[in-house]
């Protein structure tokens, strides 16, 4: 199947800017697409703790994350897996600090909240692009984890 | 950056119409982008009540979430708390919420879920923050809320 690829953001909304202030006929009414990339530990789970993996989740700059979505299709197996999700410049845990994933917690979904103790950088990922890494920490001997990211792309959130 | 900027709504999906029964073949498939609106606001203000637009919902749209997060907390003298609303009631999808704790809440309250899954018009969402005591001078509030741009849901009708 073909892919449609937009450099974006796309917006879509019948109104584009305010001219006035009567809703519905000339107060800016659009909205960002929400955009998602997810990558997998693959097997690495198997091998118990590693350190930064690189992934293939690029967000760009100046993008608001939105949530992240942790799926478990394979339970973990031995020990309680420790994740992390960090980038190859600001650290290891720069997104998801330390998120604890239990054997017992099966296979299934998971939301981490309050940014999992992170260094809360979901609202603005920063000035340049950033790509993903993950760590874990715990004997792990199998399972895998998915990691969706949810985020506005460049829409340089500031107060 | 440039913005690609649509009237919408924007569905994607290979099969566009249903002209027979087959999956993957001849019903239609399509889905509709989801779409968000955010604003980050400083909690360094003084006492009193602020309001803030968010941005404006399209009409028949169908509201999915609305999230406060705080990311960075209010050191306002006695209290701070951000709501989520629309003109006029201000606490309506989400009410008072402290900001002077890290966190978030992503909820749509009881009370806002019928509208919420069709606005009959264009609706200005709106945050709330309510300050008092010592003027803060730090803190920081994101407010996002998704939706499916002018889905118009109703009733459906049964499989036969």
């Amino acid at each position: 199947m073909g892919t449609t690829t937009f450099s974006g953001p796309i917006k879509a909304g019948a109104i584009k800017e305010t001219t006035g202030t009567t809703l519905g006929s000339d107060v800016k009414n659009t909205g960002q697409v929400v955009m998602a990339q997810t990558f997998s530990t693959g097997t690495t789970l198997a091998g118990g703790a590693s350190a930064a993996n690189a992934t293939t989740v690029v967000i760009p700059a100046n993008s608001q994350i939105i949530d992240i979505v942790i799926d478990k299709p394979t339970a973990m197996v031995n020990a309680t897996c420790v994740f992390s999700i960090g980038d190859t410049v600001g650290g290891n845990a720069t997104f998801l600090n330390a998120f604890s994933i239990t054997v017992a917690s099966s296979f299934g979904r998971a939301y981490p909240t309050v940014e999992a103790g992170g260094t809360r950088a979901w609202a603005d990922t920063g000035t340049s692009d950033v790509k993903l890494t993950f760590t874990t920490t715990g004997a792990t001997t199998g399972g895998e984890v998915r990691a969706t990211i949810l985020y506005q792309q460049n829409n340089n959130l500031t107060a | 950056m440039g913005t690609t900027t649509f009237s919408g709504p924007i569905k994607a999906g290979i099969i566009k119409e249903t002209t027979g029964t087959t999956l993957g073949d001849n019903v239609k498939n399509t889905g509709q982008v989801v779409m968000s609106q955010s604003i980050m606001i400083s909690a360094a203000v003084a006492a009193g009540t602020t309001t803030y637009d968010v941005g404006v919902i399209p009409k028949n749209s169908q509201l999915l979430t609305t999230t406060i997060r705080v990311a960075v907390v209010s050191d306002q003298g006695t209290s701070a708390t951000v709501s989520v609303g629309k003109t006029g009631s201000a606490a309506f999808f989400i009410g008072n919420t402290n900001v002077k704790a890290l966190g978030e809440v992503s909820s749509i309250a009881n009370g806002a879920l019928d509208q919420s899954d069709r606005f009959d018009s264009d609706t200005q969402i709106t945050a709330t923050l309510i300050a008092a005591g010592t003027t803060a001078t730090t803190g920081q509030v994101s407010i996002t809320f998704t939706y499916v741009q002018a889905n118009n849901l109703r009733d459906k009708a049964a499989n036969i």
